[in-house]
């Protein structure tokens, strides 16, 4: 079977400011951070503005990822990122997803695309790489 | 105002491998509509029964619901729980959301169940699989993407199918 075709879409640095335990949860708070496009999508750029992983610490020892990344493009766009993962908590762990932007915005066209990507975890760092499933645009 | 950055910064890394998993097919067995919430149209579309056929992987959809939003007239989100029965006898549960989005005459149609082209919308989801199963643990350990569509199933009768792979 012909998987869908991934096409680079951006990077994402979001800095953690905060990481809590709490009754099988591991909260995790991002604030700062940038991010970019890739081939195509260099208008894509700009700060990791807030967001959180509200992810789960399973008995397998895998962990869960639940995050809210929010963004703000260079032209003052909000951006919002749905992620879900799973793998080791420091990664790496593949995520899916989705963005949510004002059907306003002329970053509109990321409310159609399906994200699939990786992320790890350095330090007090997390690096997202997310990829378009091709086909999902207008 | 937020600060660009140069694109440069980071090369495009390799994507993530999609590996098959299997197809699922399901059929509807009654709705529910609830109306408009506080998030949007809610309808709940309770499931009848299906398939889920991959390599090494076979089971049989028991039941589940979708509580199916409308955010916006051009978009549903899907939030899935189906129960599963494996070959192996274990039961299993698949939790999947998502989104559907396309042109808002086509969004109407599917919400009317009146037939539409696959290639007028997107279906795409993100799961994952619980089981007990120790033939099947992987399945545990497997983030799932998978993308959908709405028609006749293999057996004729009408349904939704999900192409279904797990993301390395």
């Amino acid at each position: 079977m012909t998987p869908p075709r991934l096409r680079p879409l951006m990077w994402i640095e979001a800095r953690i400011e905060a990481d809590e335990a709490l009754e099988g949860r591991r909260l995790l708070r991002y604030w700062g951070g940038d991010f970019g496009g890739h081939a195509g999508r260099e208008g894509l750029t700009g700060a990791v503005v807030g967001g959180a992983d509200h992810g789960r610490s399973r008995r397998d020892g895998l962990r869960a990822c639940d995050a809210r990344l929010v963004l703000e493009a260079g032209d003052g766009t909000p951006i919002a990122l749905h992620l879900q993962g799973l793998g080791p908590a420091f990664g790496p762990w593949p995520v899916s997803g989705w963005a949510e932007v004002a059907g306003s915005s002329a970053l509109s066209w990321l409310n159609a695309l399906w994200l699939v990507g990786h992320a790890q975890r350095c330090d007090d760092t997390e690096r997202w790489e997310l990829f378009a499933c091709e086909g999902m645009e207008e | 105002m937020a600060r660009p950055v140069s694109p440069s910064k980071h090369p495009a890394a390799p994507p993530p491998a999609l590996v098959w998993l299997g197809l699922l097919e399901m059929f509807g067995r009654r709705s529910l509509p609830l109306g408009q919430g506080p998030l949007g149209l809610r309808r709940l579309d309770f499931i009848g029964g299906g398939t889920l056929s991959g390599p090494g992987l076979r089971g049989e959809v028991t039941g589940g619901a979708d509580h199916l939003l409308c955010p916006d007239p051009d978009r549903l989100t899907p939030e899935n729980r189906v129960s599963l029965r494996l070959d192996c006898g274990a039961a299993a549960d698949l939790v999947y959301e998502g989104h559907l989005v396309g042109p808002e005459t086509v969004i109407a149609d599917i919400l009317a169940r009146r037939p539409t082209r696959p290639e007028d919308y997107a279906i795409r989801i993100s799961a994952r699989i619980r089981t007990g199963s120790q033939r099947h643990g992987w399945l545990n350990r497997a983030l799932v993407v998978g993308e959908g569509a709405l028609g006749p199933l293999s057996d004729g009768r009408p349904g939704i199918a999900y192409r279904l792979w797990r993301l390395g």
